[in-house]
């Protein structure tokens, strides 16, 4: 004689005591399992000894980035690491609490080294290069003009208060920027519409016709020109704001014309520098847009040399 | 709470012990909010109310000097205009526990504790009204489940704390649905008066009321449309709340007492055309309608315990006859059980139903669905008391009741961990189930709110130098007067709102927060926050300080 089956009533029962324990048991086993002191003491050792001048640092979670910036403090987890473009480090290191197998376009990683729940993993660029400048790096070099009907305005670097806000206020201001009827430009963090950090030339982009113009004296130019740029989130997430135009210029000759237009978010974008320009000469930025309301802009470049 | 009965509704009444046993679970359970209130942060939104009651606080002392001038409109309208966005019935508690208790008699020492606990008590009332009601449709386990689960939702454990009203409307839909049950029941005058000043009380505490009517309706429609002997009824129950309610609103707010239709169209205006709050969701920042489809289930199954989730789905679909009718528990009649189990299904629906629609913001979180949650726990109660009674079922009596005794805290004890382990960060109490607090990190969920969490790093904020200035980022400016006035935070630190200005900032982590801490690191410049609150390894506060002295 077969024993009859479970009804549902016992199955369910079954299954909600089962549940439960396991919601007790999971509770205990998670709250245990989060990364320790000591393995984020381990993965600085590590990069300490490892990590170069050249070399990228991200942290694979976002989550996980404040406790990351704690435990390995400045030194290693640098602006602009934190901030730099994907794309204009020859090799990357990631920590995170989880592997990441592929994590950047154009990267291949190497095997994963465990330190308790944390990873860390190093990824080379397909395509190797060296970093000649990071441009918002070089901003103290450069001369600032604000252009209004063809004459040029020299901006002055300076040092005065930082300026900051709450929610809502924008990029900070730092202590030393340029300054000019108005107008200012700056190395600060710009904030994209997916909330994340742009180590970034920062500017309100004058409107009337007038031009803000950057230029890096005697720099080497390499072979491309590589990085991103976007509004502060809060500045195009209505959509309404005028069109940023960005220009670069290499000894007055345009290698690059980029546009924003508000909902784009942050964009990549890479320049190909001219054989014949492949050389020590004048490096220019415009920024310009026909409404000048509110548009707070950053620009992240960095001048690469393909290696071959 | 009478014990429902009557023709037509009889049956064998629950153990007699329930009401005194979910008496004492509901005390101790009030113990427990009160004793674990001290590490849980002010809201922002408690630091509008605290100063809210103490205006009206004000007016309650005057009322009780010189009554004559307290009514005075100019008097009214100068007390009662500050935070007149919310009806008064709430903060009027508020103010008369911390008037007479923490100023007058001197019992609670901790002003943001007597603000709290009539909030603390109404959630109470509610986990013994819902258990009380749970039992007597469902029988004694489903009661005792039912207030289990409940008590033990780590969301409505968390709101329980606050000076707030999402607790307490939720506890005054159940109120309402007793006496809307018992309406049904008796069809008395008197009963209709009760459900219809109940329903004041509730449209008294907070907006979620104007939601009910899509609950009482229907139900009143399917359930007192005939007498008990069959013969059609005249539906006083459906039709007495809005007679008497909105009398009860009006009569218990004081700001509506002068120019009363345009301020009860300012109310409804301020919160049809409400402000959108940010939130993330899935790693994206939601800010404006309409709210992803997937919000409210993906948030609720990472939220609420997965057994009650279970028992409640369970609890909403098991036969009438399944349900236990000896031993520990007794069996309820068909009419009632279907009565309750509908009226919950409505409830949970008309919670949730809003957060489907195209143009309802998103405020901040499940605390907008809360009054589902008691009528879930009643499900959920009610799937238990089935599944537990089937498995106590080949048990002799005597060893059933002690088998279905611990099985109850079996059901329960998951429920209870997550609860427990999430405070004092219940905003975002993810299961075990999603991976916990890191769980829901990953996915890319709101792991807080409106600066509460600034409490728990106040020992890293009292370590600073003296007349240091604080960047309180999303701290309300009155929660941090009420965190200095209480000592919890060093009176000589000065709140600041740029970082810019500050010798240490706050971060709340939030995703659209980011842009501050970004601020940060350039006017600090520095990005390695001196301290990092942490819970499960998972950042809630930064605390940053100068690398040099400004």
């Amino acid at each position: 004689m077969q024993r009859p089956l479970p009804s549902v009533p016992f199955v369910a029962g079954a299954l909600l005591v089962a549940v439960s324990l396991a919601e007790l048991t999971g509770v205990a086993v998670q709250a245990a399992a989060g990364p320790r002191d000591e393995d984020w003491a381990a993965v600085k050792a590590h990069l300490t000894a490892s990590i170069t001048a050249a070399d990228g640092l991200v942290v694979g979670a976002r989550w996980v980035e404040p406790l990351a910036r704690q435990h390995l403090g400045d030194g290693l987890l640098t602006r602009e690491r934190l901030g730099g473009e994907p794309g204009t480090w020859p090799s990357v290191w990631v920590v995170s609490d989880t592997a990441r197998g592929s994590f950047l376009p154009g990267y291949r990683s190497d095997i994963a080294q465990h330190f308790g729940s944390l990873v860390l993993l190093k990824a080379r660029a397909e395509n190797p290069f060296r970093v000649l400048a990071r441009l918002e790096a070089k901003l103290p070099e450069a001369s600032v003009f604000l252009e209004t009907n063809d004459r040029e305005d020299p901006c002055t670097y300076g040092t005065s208060g930082a300026q900051s806000g709450n929610l809502g206020w924008g990029p900070a201001l730092p202590a030393e920027r340029f300054t000019c009827n108005g107008a200012f430009l700056a190395r600060s963090v710009v904030t994209d519409t997916e909330y994340r950090a742009h180590d970034a030339i920062y500017t309100d982009v004058p409107g009337d016709g007038r031009t803000l113009i950057v230029r890096w004296p005697r720099m080497t130019m390499g072979t491309s020109l590589r990085g991103g740029y976007g509004l502060y989130a809060e500045a195009e997430r209505d959509g309404k704001g005028a069109d940023v135009r960005a220009e670069w210029r290499i000894d007055g000759q345009s290698v690059a014309s980029l546009t924003h237009r508000d909902g784009e978010g942050w964009k990549g974008f890479e320049a190909l520098v001219p054989t014949a320009l492949q050389r020590d000469g004048i490096l220019e930025l415009r920024l310009q847009s026909p409404g000048g309301q509110r548009r707070l802009f950053g620009m992240s470049a960095a001048l690469l040399e393909a290696v071959r | 709470m009478r014990a429902l009965g009557g023709a037509g509704w009889s049956r064998r009444a629950p153990s007699m012990w329930i009401v005194p046993l979910l008496s004492v679970v509901s005390v101790a359970w009030l113990g427990l909010l009160v004793v674990t209130s001290s590490n849980l942060g002010f809201a922002r939104d408690e630091g509008f109310y605290f100063s809210a009651a103490r205006s009206y606080a004000q007016w309650f002392d005057l009322l009780h000097q010189n009554w004559r001038g307290a009514l005075e409109p100019g008097v009214v309208d100068a007390a009662w205009s500050v935070n007149h966005e919310h009806p008064s019935l709430v903060k009027s508690l508020f103010a008369l526990s911390w008037l007479g208790l923490h100023e007058h008699l001197a019992w609670i020492s901790s002003g943001s504790l007597a603000f709290r606990l009539p909030a603390m008590a109404l959630s109470a009332f509610c986990v013994f009204c819902t258990g009380t009601l749970a039992a007597e449709a469902f029988g004694t386990a489903a009661g005792l489940a039912a207030a289990g689960f409940l008590a033990m939702c780590p969301g409505f454990f968390h709101h329980a704390h606050l000076a707030c009203f999402d607790a307490p409307i939720a506890a005054l839909w159940v109120l309402v649905a007793w006496a809307h049950l018992r309406a049904l029941r008796m069809r008395s005058v008197g009963s209709f008066i009760v459900l219809g000043i109940a329903y004041g009380l509730a449209l008294e505490t907070k907006h979620n009321a104007w939601m009910l009517p899509a609950v009482l309706v229907p139900h009143g429609l399917l359930f007192g449309r005939r007498s008990v002997l069959g013969k059609p009824v005249f539906p006083w129950a459906i039709i007495a709340p809005y007679l008497i309610g909105p009398g009860v609103f009006v009569a218990l707010w004081p700001w509506l007492w002068h120019d009363t239709w345009a301020r009860m169209q300012g109310y409804a205006a301020f919160h049809l055309h409400h402000d959108y709050y940010n939130i993330e969701f899935l790693g994206r920042n939601v800010f404006s309608p309409p709210a992803p489809l997937a919000y409210l289930p993906v948030v609720v199954l990472a939220t609420v315990p997965t057994t009650m989730v279970l028992a409640a789905l369970f609890g909403m679909v098991a036969r009438h006859n399944w349900l236990p009718s000896d031993g520990f528990s007794s069996r309820s009649t068909t009419h009632r059980d279907a009565a309750l189990v509908v009226f919950c299904v409505l409830a949970v629906g008309a919670s949730f139903g809003p957060f489907f629609l195209p143009n309802t913001p998103i405020f901040g979180g499940y605390k907008h669905w809360l009054p589902a949650y008691p009528f879930a726990a009643m499900l959920a109660g009610r799937g238990a008391a089935v599944g537990l009674a089937a498995l106590c079922d080949r048990l002799q009596a005597g060893r059933r009741a002690l088998a279905t005794g611990l099985g109850l805290v079996a059901v329960l004890a998951g429920a209870s961990a997550v609860t427990l382990h999430a405070h004092p960060f219940g905003i975002a109490p993810y299961v075990p189930g999603i991976g916990g607090m890191r769980g829901g990190a990953r996915l890319g969920l709101n792991r807080q709110f409106w600066g509460y969490t600034t409490l728990n790093v106040a020992g890293v904020l009292n370590a600073l130098p003296l007349r240091s200035r604080v960047f309180i980022h999303d701290t309300a400016w009155d929660s941090w007067a009420q965190l200095q006035s209480e000592g919890v935070v060093r009176g000589d630190l000065q709140a600041t709102f740029a970082p810019s200005d500050a010798d240490a900032a706050l971060v709340h982590h939030e995703l659209h927060m980011n842009e501050v801490e970004h601020s940060i690191w350039v006017a600090f410049e520095t990005q390695s926050p001196k301290a990092v609150l942490t819970h499960d390894g998972v950042p809630y506060v930064s605390v940053y300080t100068r690398r040099t002295p400004k």
